[in-house]
């Protein structure tokens, strides 16, 4: 069920579409500090991390009105075309340079309690810990460097020198993973 | 047959990893309108947002939210239209409505709403027109009118109800008077309501074309913003281009520098040994390497030129070989050339002290090399 920030989330969402400027800046300041924080990762620097976060919240202002909730959560939305720019920056970075190290910095991030909307809703224990830090480290490694590297599962497999098979498989396992610490973060909450 | 395949498919799509030929048959699959993976789409993407709790949250500088409360103030910015257009004449009644409710003001683009937004017109704003019809007309409750109407000729209020003469009676001759007063004043009434229609129709015509004006000032906008846009990215790509060709010259250059280093460190050394690789008179005609090997430490450098370029899915492989029994055949590194057929290979930690002799280059495809050579097609060979 949705939460009280969700439903805040989405109405403010609403009221962007309508053109509202206010909303803009409390959707802002509810999710700056995440697509930073995600724009940082992937990036690895603050100066494009930063331009990476103005061009995504320009384009949640511009595409306010296409917004659907029974699609997704505001979160996904945002994270959703937080890392879709951030790919689009870092596929054409790679393609200035042969990006051989491309993704080593994106795994380095410390782990660190969340502060979004997300993290409210699972179980505090996990997060302190890091939720990644449950998965196993080889399947933690094929999602980050997918999810924040921007890599396909061919690439991942030649930069892990692994069998294109081998990297589905622990994606696939690492995403179960996930889906059992969403489900049962879900089930204390409802507790 | 299962769909486990597509699920499998959709979940890898959802973080972005999907590519090659898996990518192609499931963005058919989708395009098919597969509810399913439709449904698998959206929950993975929910859950893989889980993975963003970790990262430390770092808010951006004031100026970051400063230049976006800027850049949303520009036209250019404002929130794209809903993805269903909404129809013509729904449009047009939208923008009729402050004309048809206040004819005596300028009609205004947006409306001040709570807390200092601006609300663009709605479908459901109140108040909203839709297009009036005749009858809408003749029976509306009368408005204000813009045009001047001498008051004295005008009735108080005529009972617009009452337009069917009064039914049949017995009552006297002083009645039958009174009704037809009173059927004389309704005709009146109505010929001059027939005035307000033909007023109000040349008020709707006055909008319509107030409306094709502005549809044609919009369209001109439109045309002209276009045009510059058109010029803004032609020349945007030519500086991207130009940046992008300086980047790629420095970091050549950079490579060239750290391999020269590399290089000048091994030659340093009184024990390297230099072992020149030719190439297959058939496979690899132009090909000829240079090994720089340091047997001692097990390190080495190696220079290729005039190679032929590889499969996208394919590697050049250098092996390592010695003469002693058994051959031992050791992987000693994979490279790609540049576009200019070059390649610089620094070889792996091999086994100190080891006594190789031979050094063959064929081709294997991409990914964890094989623990010997998959095909004995030497593509360049060499011996010391």
């Amino acid at each position: 069920m949705p939460d009280a920030a969700h439903e805040d989330s989405v109405q403010l969402i609403g009221r962007m579409a309508r053109g509202s400027r206010d909303a803009f800046g409390r959707f802002y300041d509810r999710y700056a500090a995440l697509v930073n924080g995600i724009a940082i990762r992937m990036l690895g620097n603050r100066a494009d991390a930063e331009e990476l976060v103005q061009e995504v919240f320009l384009q949640l202002w511009r595409k306010s009105t296409q917004y659907r909730r029974e699609r997704g959560s505001p979160d996904a939305w945002v994270v959703t075309v937080t890392r879709t720019r951030g790919i689009d920056r870092l596929r054409a970075r790679r393609r200035r340079k042969d990006g051989a190290a491309a993704g080593d910095e994106i795994v380095a991030g410390a782990s660190a309690p969340g502060a979004n909307g997300l993290a409210d809703r699972v179980d505090a224990r996990l997060t302190v810990e890091g939720v990644l830090g449950v998965i196993p480290p080889e399947q933690r490694k094929a999602l980050e460097l997918a999810y924040f590297g921007g890599l396909t599962q061919t690439e991942i497999a030649e930069k892990l020198a692994i069998p294109l098979g081998t990297v589905k498989t622990r994606m696939r396992l690492g995403l179960r993973r996930l889906r059992e610490l969403l489900g049962a973060a879900a089930g204390e909450g409802a507790a | 047959m299962s769909h486990a395949p597509w699920t499998d498919r959709a979940e890898i799509y959802a973080i972005g990893a999907l590519d090659g030929a898996d990518l192609a048959a499931f963005e058919s699959h989708l395009e098919a309108g597969c509810r399913i993976c439709e449904g698998v789409l959206a929950t993975t993407r929910e859950e893989i947002t889980l993975l963003t709790v970790d990262v430390p949250p770092v808010p951006p500088a004031d100026a970051v939210k400063m230049r976006l409360l800027s850049a949303i103030g520009r036209p250019e910015n404002r929130p794209l239209p809903p993805p269903k257009a909404k129809s013509l004449a729904k449009a047009i009644a939208q923008r009729a409505a402050p004309k048809a409710a206040k004819p005596d003001e300028r009609p205004a683009a947006k409306a001040p709403a709570v807390d200092g937004e601006t609300v663009p017109a709605k479908p459901d704003a109140k108040p909203a027109v839709k297009p009036i019809s005749d009858e809408e007309l003749r029976l509306a409750p009368k408005a204000p009118s813009p045009a001047p109407a001498p008051p004295p000729t005008r009735p108080a209020a005529p009972p617009v109800v009452v337009a069917t003469p009064p039914p049949p009676s017995r009552a006297g001759w002083i009645v039958a008077a009174a009704s037809i007063l009173v059927a004389a004043g309704l005709l009146v009434g109505l010929v001059l309501k027939m005035g307000e229609v033909d007023e109000a129709k040349a008020e709707l015509g006055r909008v319509r074309t107030a409306l094709a004006g502005d549809r044609d000032a919009a369209q001109a906008e439109l045309a002209r913003a276009e045009r510059d846009l058109a010029e803004l990215l032609e020349e945007g790509e030519s500086v991207r281009s130009r940046l992008t060709a300086a980047e790629a010259a420095r970091d050549d250059a950079r490579d060239r520098v750290e391999e020269l280093e590399e290089l000048e460190s091994l030659i340093q050394n009184p024990g390297v040994e230099v072992v020149r690789l030719d190439g297959d008179d058939e496979r690899n005609p132009d090909a000829v390497a240079f090994l720089f090997y340091d047997r001692s430490a097990g390190r080495g450098l190696l220079l290729a030129h005039g190679l032929k370029q590889v499969g996208p899915a394919q590697v050049y492989t250098l092996w390592a070989m010695a003469n002693a029994e058994p051959k031992p055949i050791d992987f000693a590194g994979a490279f790609r050339p540049n576009a200019k057929g070059t390649a610089t290979l620094l070889l792996p930690a091999l086994a100190a002290d080891a006594v190789y002799h031979q050094f063959a280059v064929n081709v294997e495809p991409t990914g964890a090399p094989p623990p010997k050579p998959s095909n004995l097609d030497l593509h360049l060979f060499g011996q010391i």
